[in-house]
């Protein structure tokens, strides 16, 4: 029998794993010792590796092909320098409760069951159901409820909801259900005197926020009587409340922690159509509950007709469908279109200002020259092989296709065509070149290719000339913003576009915010007639949509929006649409593991439904769709549910507390979309190994505490290692950062506008630059969060941002660090709420801040808390290790790698070999690069048993151990120091668990409480091990993170700078314009420009002037010509050296006259020189010997477009 | 009697309300809305549990009829160990706080009660940006005030007191200053004014001190000048 198994089972089984998927396979502990050799042998017969491994105290084997990226060729060293030994000994010796054995140790952490009555309570429960008192209806309320287009069909409607228990209500946006239905049926409880309590599900926080306004206002009431609201960190219910609004994840959060449906009687779901994911985990809990309450009626909105899906679902039930097509005269243009409306219309932007800036003083770096290396190295073989490196540059360092050679600007394709290579061509085309680009002999890729005669490329061309292959706005990633600025003068400039409100429909936020800025300096240069300008996203505030519904109604206004504007019912009639019609989806990808932000085209209905949001009634309302017709053609009808494709570590949580006794996979495939069996299975291995599961799949202390944090359970994890290693401040930020846009990601070359996407090489080399300046030798990306984050802070000085403009990186950092701090905000709030930090004690805010301004307890904590995402570089194989199978790539954004350097390079620069990442798809995004004592001490599980460490050689004298840290992590060192290792984690752990277990506790976190002071203790000596440590492995002395009392500023930048430079404004300044009713139109205003002479600095300016020096110097001059149609710009200017510094507006207000600042830069006098020369306007003379004066209107305008549309990157010296 | 009849339980963030549904005459009302016969329980357990505030309502009751009870909990619903209680009748405020202690007591539940302070000023300092005319005008802005006083303490720096109707105004107040403070200068700080200060409103007996009109104009001003705009 053991012949058998020796010489036939064995190579059989091992035939079949080389057959297989698997990288890697243990075989099974039952094979005995004698059993190991032959699998050893005989892998190493077959080409395979083989590794003796300790699995739960018991060795065996496992088998590794080639390419398994699992297998670390050999451990790696860990040494400790003498003064981090010293200061562990001390540790240890000053920490109780060490001796504690290892069984004890499990048993007190692993015998309870963690359910939902360990969850605190977020919310009291609801008071007793009873019916509402009869209320005698205003006129207005009457009139109010007369106006919704469901009006007639109450009847129908409340008959239906007493026939059935289940309702699907279909009806477009415009019907208000959310306000309507509810109303109704409290309505017609307060006839028949019955009980009513209405829970309405929204799902986003601020439209439940929102509309509990609207009906509050309705009653005209406040928030808290008969309309209540429930939210996280903002609840308002009393006895009187009949209605209560709020959100699905916050509800299912109630149900997770033991509420019931106790105490309601109807719950009504809003926009069920969007299969948000809660709101279909929500849905299987009511299916649920209908069988344990059966008087509960639940009525479904939705805005799509395909109703049946729900109805299949409940299995009863019934639907009302009013959602007929109308006859809607909006005209729709798909992108075609709209390149030749545009190219008819002959749009005029006003002086075309940096066109000329010579190219050839930004084209001189390392990059440039490689790449024009490799230009010629292509032109001169011409074969598939030379173009490869070229080809490669393009895909992973972000190189523009249109790349062009800096001494005789020959593009790739030029170069084909010359070659008569078809195939290239052909491929170079279908990337995105542009063939119309000249060279220095005039050439560019058609003419070229007619001169030699080859059909096949003249006929690639000709096809491209038809259909344009690829152009910048065919693929989903990238939003137009030139073609938004081309259709926005259209509209507004061209007569045959009367005016009307304009909603623009963007992607994400920072696109918003970009678009933002555009528009602003389009409009303050007084190209474009002047608008009010909102914007409207998921995490606003709710100011932001009273400024919008409060603005004046004769103004034209431009809403810029995220795809919120689908649910949130406004009424606000606008009469053309600009839709991006693409969106941002996280995606898990269960072939790789990995995650990634990908952009798509919205699927036909959204974009229908989208469509309805422009006022029908009006009588040419048009919508420009940026999507080409044949691509809106192919797209499918509906959208995917994203439960189906989302990263679902939170809803595998949420899931958990809902039905503890059911596996996570069998809950989520009763829902109503049903996720990939793979990606559930994969999401629950993740959260095992980060100890948010245990190994049965029950909740543990730390997905007890995650549930309440509103961030991904990966970086919740990271904030409570923050929290133990008392370094919360900048883990906070690198959490924060993490969720939001990164303003300092190197761009693409469609990211850039077209008046700087030649200088594309540029400005990513600048960028990078920047990086690295923030960096500061770190070796580590998530350094430049915080330090981003503190520059702009103490650029502040404590103070809300300014509001004159600088250029559009400037403002963008704004917007997305006003967003940031929101998010921090928030994140605090929800530590607070879920007991992790307290307001006195060990875990206040000072307390758990002791350690922030040290880098290296921040680098340990973030070792903690990004484990599983830890690579190993392997200089061996010249590749990295880690625990995905596919094989990882460092993106040319981290800081760890320069453009177009060889791994093996940037690999000998690392001071060690373990690097935590966050990666999209297999590209590695942001690295750090940490010493392997902080991966022995805190990756791997949270309690490693002894199995898991083995001698090197039994009979060997070094005394050297092997420590297998998980399924792959490898390292060796000396006996001593692995036990140091152990009690060290074995105690920082012990802590971890108290934490976790015992945060609701207060008196246990009490400064003087005697049980433990160890948190600080441990913090304060692991800094001591890490610091000494890190200078060791030969990390530079990281510049100074100081640490400042969190400061709490106003979220609301964005819309106060709108609101600053909006033209509401202006009517009120001035009485002359109140008297005209009519649209102002800004096209017939003149512009005067004076120069005023300084010595001071702009900010110093502003603030020193007083208004009789300003009536002085320009008032007495100014005053005379200033009239409504003609405005004046002051143009600051300063000598030695000779710059321009600020533009602002002058104005009379209240008999004063008053500065506002538009632009504030700096602007050498040799750039305007340049540029009116190249304009052929008359060179004007600055010398500073008149404090002020007038200067010719043509220069004035320039200047003042050279602040506008200055680029950060280019002009910063 | 019915409890819920008698009384409206509200929450409203960290606040638990319970209040009488008897109806007041106007006065009266704005009488008890400012505070007046306050007293302030403590040493209330720090428990999640929505029948302690309800209990103490009954058990005070005992002593007459109860105006409002607002009871402080925290983010996840556990009391903060302390509450305000009101009588219709001000007058039982003495009475009460010599015999709900023991009341309390015999129920098992050893709440200590005293007279309110009802703590209703705010005081904020080193607020440089702005005058004290346009400090009052964007202060409107932020949240309504019943008055604001100010103190030149030094020459051109100023004190300022805002005072509310009651504590939990001056609570609301105090959280919507907090965010944003940084309007009012990098320095700008904002805090309780306690009764027993010398700022504060039962303290302030000025000779000069003078009410602006509502055009901020002085009424008298040949009476005193030491405070000019």
């Amino acid at each position: 029998m053991n012949q058998v198994i020796q010489d036939k089972f064995i190579p059989q089984q091992l035939l079949y794993f080389i057959a297989g998927r698997r990288c890697c396979q243990q075989f099974a502990c039952t094979y005995r010792s004698a059993e190991h050799d032959v699998i050893v042998n005989c892998s190493r017969a077959l080409g395979l590796r083989s590794q003796v491994v300790q699995h739960n105290g018991q060795s065996c084997v496992k088998v590794f092909k080639q390419a398994c990226r699992h297998y670390l060729e050999e451990p790696k060293q860990l040494t400790l320098t003498s003064p981090s030994l010293t200061n562990l000994f001390t540790l240890m010796s000053r920490v109780t409760n060490v001796a504690k054995e290892d069984q004890e140790y499990a048993a007190e952490y692993s015998s309870y069951r963690i359910s939902g009555s360990d969850l605190p309570q977020i919310n009291i429960p609801l008071p007793a159901i009873r019916p509402p008192l009869p209320r005698f209806k205003t006129e207005a309320q009457r009139n109010f409820l007369n106006s919704f287009p469901g009006h007639q069909l109450s009847k129908d409607i409340l008959q239906l909801m007493y026939a059935h228990r289940l309702v699907v209500f279909n009806a477009n946006l415009s019907w208000d259900k959310s306000m309507f239905v509810p109303l109704l049926i409290l309505d017609d409880c307060e006839v028949k005197k019955s009980n009513v309590k209405i829970i309405c599900i929204e799902k986003e926080t601020i439209i439940a926020t929102y509309n509990s306004h609207r009906m509050a206002e309705y009653f005209g009431e406040q928030v808290g009587e008969t309309v209540g609201i429930q939210l996280p960190h903002s609840s308002s219910v009393s006895t009187t409340t009949h209605i209560i609004f709020s959100t699905a994840q916050y509800v299912l959060r109630s149900l997770a922690g033991g509420q019931n449906f106790q105490n309601i009687s109807h719950l009504v779901v809003n926009d069920v159509h969007m299969h948000d994911p809660y709101t279909d985990i929500l849905l299987t809990e009511l299916k649920n509950a209908l069988n344990t309450c059966p008087n509960l009626r639940i009525v479904l909105l939705s805005q799509m007709p395909a109703a049946d899906k729900f109805l299949a679902f409940f299995e009863e039930g019934c639907e009302m469908n009013r959602t007929e097509i109308p006859q809607t005269e909006t005209r729709i243009s798909f992108l075609d279109e709209i390149h030749s409306c545009i190219a008819l219309a002959g749009i005029h932007k006003g002086p075309d200002i940096y066109k000329e800036i010579p190219e050839v003083f930004r084209t001189k770096s390392q990059r440039n020259e490689q790449m024009d290396k490799c230009l010629q190295a292509y032109e001169e073989l011409g074969t598939d092989a030379s173009i490869r490196p070229f080809l490669y540059a393009i895909n992973y360092d972000l190189v523009p296709v249109n790349y062009r050679h800096s001494v005789n600007g020959k593009t790739a394709v030029l170069i084909a065509s010359q070659l008569n290579n078809a195939n290239h061509l052909r491929l170079l085309l279908f990337m995105g070149a542009d063939p119309y680009i000249v060279d220095e002999q005039q050439q560019n890729a058609i003419s070229l290719a007619a001169s030699k005669g080859n059909n096949e490329c003249i006929d690639a061309l000709n096809n491209y000339s038809l259909h344009g292959y690829v152009v910048k706005n065919a693929k989903p990633d990238f939003v137009d913003y030139d073609l938004i600025i081309d259709i926005m003068y259209l509209l507004l400039t061209k007569p045959e576009f009367t005016p009307g409100n304009i909603l623009i429909i963007m992607p994400t936020y920072y696109h918003i915010v970009k678009l933002n800025y555009m528009l602003l300096s389009h409009c303050l240069t007084g190209n474009l007639q002047e608008l009010s300008i909102f914007l409207l996203h998921e995490n606003m505030r709710k100011d932001y949509i009273d400024a919008l519904i409060k603005a004046r109604s004769n103004t034209v206004k431009v809403v810029l929006t995220t795809e919120i504007i689908e649910s949130l019912p406004l009424k606000v009639p606008f009469k053309y649409q600009i839709d991006s019609a693409c969106r941002l989806t996280p995606m898990y990808d269960s072939t790789n593991y990995s995650i990634e932000d990908r952009y798509e085209w919205v699927a036909k209905d959204c974009l229908a439904r989208r469509e309805l949001l422009v006022n029908t009634e009006a009588p040419d309302s048009h919508c420009f769709r940026l999507i080409f017709k044949e691509a809106y053609d192919s797209l499918s009808d509906t959208s995917t549910p994203p439960l189906q494709t989302m990263y679902l570590d939170r809803i595998c949580l949420l899931v958990k507390f809902l039905s503890p006794h059911k596996i996570i996979g069998e809950y989520l495939d009763f829902t109503i979309s049903p996720p990939p069996m793979i990606n559930v299975h994969h999401i629950v291995q993740i959260l095992k190994k980060i100890d948010v599961l245990d190994e049965y799949e029950d909740v543990t202390w730390l997905g007890c505490r995650l549930l309440d944090i509103p961030v991904p359970c990966q970086l919740g994890r990271l904030l409570v290692f923050g929290i133990l290693l008392q370094c919360l401040d900048p883990i906070l930020t690198i959490v924060s950062s993490l969720m939001t846009a990164d303003p300092l990601g190197i761009p693409f070359n469609e990211d850039i506008d077209h008046l700087w996407d030649r200088f594309t090489i540029f400005i990513q080399n600048r960028i990078k630059n920047e990086r690295a300046r923030l960096a500061d030798n770190q070796f580590s990306d998530h350094f430049i969060f915080v330090r981003l984050f503190q520059e702009w802070q103490s650029r502040l000085k404590n103070k809300i941002p300014p509001l004159h403009l600088t250029d559009e990186y400037d403002f963008v950092l704004n917007g997305v660090m006003e967003q940031l701090n929101n998010t921090r905000s928030e994140i605090v709030s929800s530590l607070r709420a879920a007991n992790l930090v307290h307001s006195r004690g060990q875990l206040s805010m000072q307390n758990l801040n002791l350690m922030s301004s040290n880098w290296h307890v921040v680098k340990a904590a973030l070792t903690g808390g990004m484990y599983p995402n830890i690579c190993a570089v392997d200089v061996g194989k010249n590749c990295l290790k880690s625990v995905w199978c596919s094989s990882v790539h460092l993106h040319p954004n981290t800081v760890l790698r320069d453009f177009l350097e060889p791994f093996n390079t940037s690999a000998l620069n690392f001071r060690s070999p373990w690097i935590l990442c966050n990666k999209q798809r297999s590209h590695i995004l942001y690295a750090t690069v940490v010493v392997p004592l902080a991966v022995a001490l805190f990756a791997g599980p949270t309690r490693l048993r002894l199995s898991q460490i083995s001698d090197t050689q039994s009979n060997s004298h070094d005394r050297n151990v092997n420590i297998f840290i998980d399924e792959w992590i490898w390292m060796v060192m000396s006996n001593s120091n692995v036990q140091l290792i152990m009690k060290t984690r074995q105690s920082f752990f012990k802590l971890y668990h108290d934490l976790l277990k015992f945060c609701t506790d207060q008196e246990r976190w009490r400064i003087d409480s005697p049980n433990d002071g160890n948190l600080a203790l441990m913090a304060d000596s692991l800094a001591k091990v890490f610091e000494s440590e890190d200078t060791a492995v030969g990390f530079a002395k990281p510049p100074p993170i100081n640490y400042r009392p969190f400061v709490k500023l106003p979220p609301l930048y964005l819309l106060t700078v709108n609101a600053h430079f909006s033209w509401i404004q202006e009517i009120e300044d001035s009485l002359a314009l109140f008297q005209k009713p009519q649209p102002f139109n800004s096209h017939f205003v003149e512009r005067q420009f004076f120069l005023l002479y300084t010595e001071e600095s702009s900010e110093d300016f502003y603030n020193n002037s007083t208004s009789t020096y300003i009536e002085n110097v320009l008032g007495k001059f100014a005053r005379p010509i200033e009239s409504p149609n003609r405005h004046i710009f002051v143009i600051l200017y300063s000598k030695n050296p000779d710059v321009m510094i600020s533009v602002s507006r002058a104005k009379t207000i209240k008999g004063e006259f008053t500065l506002k600042e538009y632009f504030r830069n700096c602007i050498g006098v040799y750039e305007i020189l340049e540029a009116c020369i190249s304009l052929n306007v008359n060179v004007p003379v600055f010398d500073g010997r008149l404090m002020s004066c007038l200067i010719d209107k043509r220069v004035g305008n320039i200047i003042m477009h050279l602040f506008a549309f200055r680029h950060h990157w280019i002009h910063k010296r | 009697m019915d409890f819920e009849y008698q009384y409206r339980m509200s929450q409203c963030n960290g606040t638990l309300k319970i209040e009488t549904r008897n109806f007041l005459v106007r006065d009266l009302r704005a009488c008890l809305e400012s505070g007046e016969g306050e007293l302030f329980l403590s040493h209330i357990p720090r428990k999640s549990d929505v029948n302690i505030p309800r209990r103490i309502v009954e058990l005070a009751s005992t002593l007459g009829d109860i105006y409002a009870l607002r009871y402080k909990i925290d983010f996840s619903g556990i009391c903060r160990g302390f509450a305000y209680l009101q009588y219709i009748d001000a007058s039982r405020m003495k009475m009460a706080v010599k015999c709900l202690p023991k009341i309390f007591k015999a129920a098992n539940l050893r709440i200590a009660v005293k007279k309110s302070n009802n703590t209703r000023e705010l005081l904020l300092r080193q607020a440089q940006m702005f005058s004290p005319v346009q400090m009052y005008l964007e202060m409107q802005k932020v949240c309504q005030f019943s008055y604001l006083r100010v103190y030149e303490h030094r020459p051109r720096e100023f004190l300022y007191v805002f005072g509310y109707i009651n504590n939990d105004q001056a609570a609301n107040a105090h959280q919507s200053i907090r965010a944003v403070i940084r309007m009012f200068g990098s320095h700008a700080h904002v805090a309780w004014l306690h009764p027993t200060s010398w700022m504060s409103e039962k303290n302030c007996r000025s000779r000069c001190c003078q009410k602006l009109d509502k055009n901020f104009n002085l009424p008298d001003p040949s009476k005193c000048n030491c405070f000019k705009f």
